[in-house]
């Protein structure tokens, strides 16, 4: 499966599991990060790190680590 | 007693300006998460009610996931805040809203603040702030905090909910399942928690457990864990996140029916610049770019400014030299006096003022945060993740800070780590050291060498802690929108870290060179210079005098530059009895040995004694090594300039 890391930047997509720990996932949660909502990945290579903003409630940025980010599972919109 | 408001609020949603517009003191704000790490306090006159009022380091949630944001927890679940003021960033309301609804669960009175209102709007969003106020049923008010923007109106509102003391919020309902359970907690649980409401014990037993044995250690939650498993097997996820998920969906529900998107009034000037700054190639070249224009025009205005400066310091010192025929005490205490006055205007001023100016004006761009972006890959070589950049960075201005900022990183090995190396950046006394000596003796690029080799002793000594530290976590943090940024708050926050320096480096200066004078009179020095010999003498062929001077170094390191020049008996430190060598290895010995007692006793307080001590042996070890290691090269080498 897709990851955020893998994605295109400017792809569009949709979180589908986090794979963390508790610790990290609710920080994800905190930060206004949840499955289901539709996010950009807006900048970052696949190297890592990336930025992604939530297109559902116009939120600001948020980076993640390159290794968190190979967590984040995801599934790609519009392809 | 007086009454107390605490502003409590996302990272950057103003809170810190807020606080700065009704008190009227400068505290320092910036536009980076997390850099207010902890609280501030004021009076303030509420319609002649004098009311404490509070300003919390910024949070995403009351389950807390860093140090900085535990201290707001603590602040709220320990002291007795009569009223929350919710600062949200009117552009980012849906998120906010998370927030704001967990406050509601406390049961704490709240008014809430939404802030940046023009952002908002050149942003294209118009909010129905009336809509918004009737559905949570608290006062709600518009406000642009930087401009002082409907800050009277806040003020209105705190005298207003002061005098009424009622507080019915609509309290937002789950899916029946989760308010079920809710109820079924609610209507079981024992406490006299006078300062959360029942259903906020309620939600937290299921949401975040260990929160509540942190506020009431007599609750038995473990009664309700079949309450608990119940909801992970209706919702199939875990209980915490099926209360994140909900609450995020009535926000964004709620921010929905109050805000519509129309005409941006201009395009984000975030986005164009951010092309640039965060590109794979542009972002590296601009980051060089940035902190390289940084430390040429700080090099060269303060040895501008000493070049100026020096003559006029070296002849008042000639002028009043007769006095020491006449009294030597008197003569003595002058001396002193004036040495460490002109040290601090004639020395640190120079490089200290550009420094903090400079730092100052970056931190308001939010340039920092795309640094920590652009440096994440570099720092995860080293142990570390680019949220450490921003404490790094201002450890460049002082390192006491640095140690504090610690806390916004996510597990404490990070901390721990990022502690250990910060006292090795190079603070502003430590770079006004570099910088002086180098001006008067070997000119900028020896400046850059040493920058440059002091960064590879913090690589490796990182990479050698990592290896012990292990436990990657890695980086979520926030991109804030850049800002151009307001020159009067720019130097209102120059102003800030200037009286504060003034306030707790100035007495040291004059007290340590007071204090030196008469060392040097009755020969005290020796002493010091004594158990300094072994060192100085054989490991780094220095001159033995400036023993006493490194072990005062310790409690400034500015002190440094005038003791040198006092203890080897010049007026100018360009006067230095000393081979070009002997002063690059006098500079790394200096900027790697341990900054000061301040940074100590903080490091003592946040981490323990053990990490204290630990922290000063490793930098002394680690200076008498780097400098040795130079001495070897130069010697090798017959390196002369």
């Amino acid at each position: 499966m897709d990851t955020i890391l893998t994605i295109n930047k400017n792809q569009q997509f949709k979180i589908k599991q986090i794979e963390s720990e508790y610790s990290l996932k609710k920080k994800l949660f905190t930060m206004g990060i949840h499955s289901n909502d539709i996010y950009i990945k807006s900048n970052g290579s696949k190297n890592g790190p990336v930025i992604i903003r939530n297109l559902s409630n116009n939120a600001s940025q948020i980076a993640i680590g390159k290794e968190l980010a190979s967590k984040i599972l995801v599934e790609p919109l519009g392809e | 007693m007086n009454r107390t408001v605490a502003l409590v609020g996302q990272p950057n949603s103003g809170k810190s300006t807020l606080f700065n517009v009704l008190s009227d003191i400068k505290t320092s704000t910036s536009n980076f998460s997390g850099t207010s790490v902890k609280v501030s306090e004021c009076k303030i006159n509420v319609y002649g009610e004098t009311v404490k009022l509070i300003d919390l380091p910024g949070f995403y949630s009351l389950n807390y996931t860093d140090q900085a944001e535990k201290v707001t927890f603590d602040y709220i679940a320990k002291n007795k805040v009569d009223l929350i003021v919710n600062v949200v960033d009117a552009g980012l309301i849906a998120r906010g809203l998370e927030l704001t609804q967990e406050l509601i669960e406390t049961g704490i009175p709240m008014i809430l603040a939404l802030n940046m209102m023009d952002d908002a709007k050149a942003k294209g969003l118009e909010i129905d702030v009336k809509k918004l106020s009737e559905k949570l049923n608290i006062p709600v008010v518009p406000m642009t905090a930087i401009f002082g923007k409907g800050v009277r109106n806040l003020i209105d509102e705190i005298y207003k909910q002061f005098k009424s003391n009622s507080y019915n919020p609509n309290i937002f309902r789950y899916t029946a399942h989760i308010e079920n359970c809710i109820h079924q907690i609610e209507n079981n649980i024992n406490t006299n928690n006078q300062i959360f409401s029942k259903r906020f014990f309620a939600i937290k037993t299921i949401e975040n457990p260990t929160l509540i044995k942190e506020i009431e250690e007599n609750i038995d939650i473990t009664r309700f864990s079949d309450i608990v498993k119940s909801i992970e097997l209706e919702h199939k996820i875990e209980s915490f996140e099926a209360i994140s998920y909900e609450r995020h969906h009535i926000a964004m529900k709620l921010a929905e029916e109050v805000r519509k998107f129309v005409k941006k009034s201009h395009g984000p000037f975030s986005t164009k610049i951010d092309s640039y700054l965060l590109d794979p190639v542009f972002g590296y070249v601009s980051l060089l770019l940035f902190f390289g224009l940084m430390f040429f025009v700080i090099f060269f205005v303060g040895s501008y400014i000493t070049s100026f400066t020096d003559p006029i310091i070296g002849n008042i010192i000639e002028a009043y030299q007769p006095l020491r025929e006449v009294n030597i005490i008197l003569f003595l205490t002058f001396d002193g006096l004036f040495q460490g006055i002109a040290g601090a205007l004639g020395i640190v001023m120079p490089y200290f003022i550009p420094l903090i100016l400079v730092g100052s004006f970056l931190e308001e761009t939010g340039y920092i945060a795309r640094a920590a972006f652009m440096l994440d890959n570099l720092f995860n070589k080293f142990g570390l993740n680019g949220k450490s950049v921003s404490a790094f960075l201002m450890g460049i201005g002082c390192n006491i800070p640095a140690i504090y900022a610690t806390r916004i990183l996510d597990s404490q090995k990070d901390r721990l780590i990022s502690a250990i190396l910060i006292p090795f950046i190079p603070c502003s006394a430590r770079i006004t050291v570099i910088f002086s000596l180098t001006a008067a003796f070997a000119g900028p690029i020896w400046a850059v060498v040493v920058f440059l080799f002091i960064l590879l002793t913090i690589a490796i000594n990182g990479k050698i802690l990592s290896k012990f530290l292990k436990n990657p976590l890695g980086m979520v943090i926030e991109i804030p929108d850049l800002r151009l940024p307001s020159f009067k708050v720019t130097l209102g926050k120059t102003y800030f870290k200037l009286k504060d320096f003034v306030r707790e480096a100035v007495p040291f200066l004059i007290l340590g060179s007071i204090a030196l004078s008469y060392i040097e009179y009755y020969q005290i020095a020796k002493i010091l210079d004594t158990l300094m010999y072994p060192v100085l003498h054989y490991a780094l062929d220095l001159p033995e005098k400036l023993g006493s001077t490194l072990i005062f170094g310790f409690l400034r390191k500015e002190l440094i530059l005038i003791m040198a020049s006092q203890a080897l008996g010049v007026n100018s430190i360009s006067e230095l009895p000393m081979t070009l060598n002997q002063i690059i290895v006098f500079i790394i010995f200096v900027s790697l040995y341990f900054p000061c007692v301040t940074t100590f006793f903080v490091l003592m307080k946040e981490f323990g004694y053990k990490v204290a001590f630990g922290s000063a042996a490793l930098s002394v070890v680690v200076a008498t090594v780097a400098a040795f290691l130079f001495r070897l090269y130069f010697e090798i080498t017959n390196f002369i300039f």
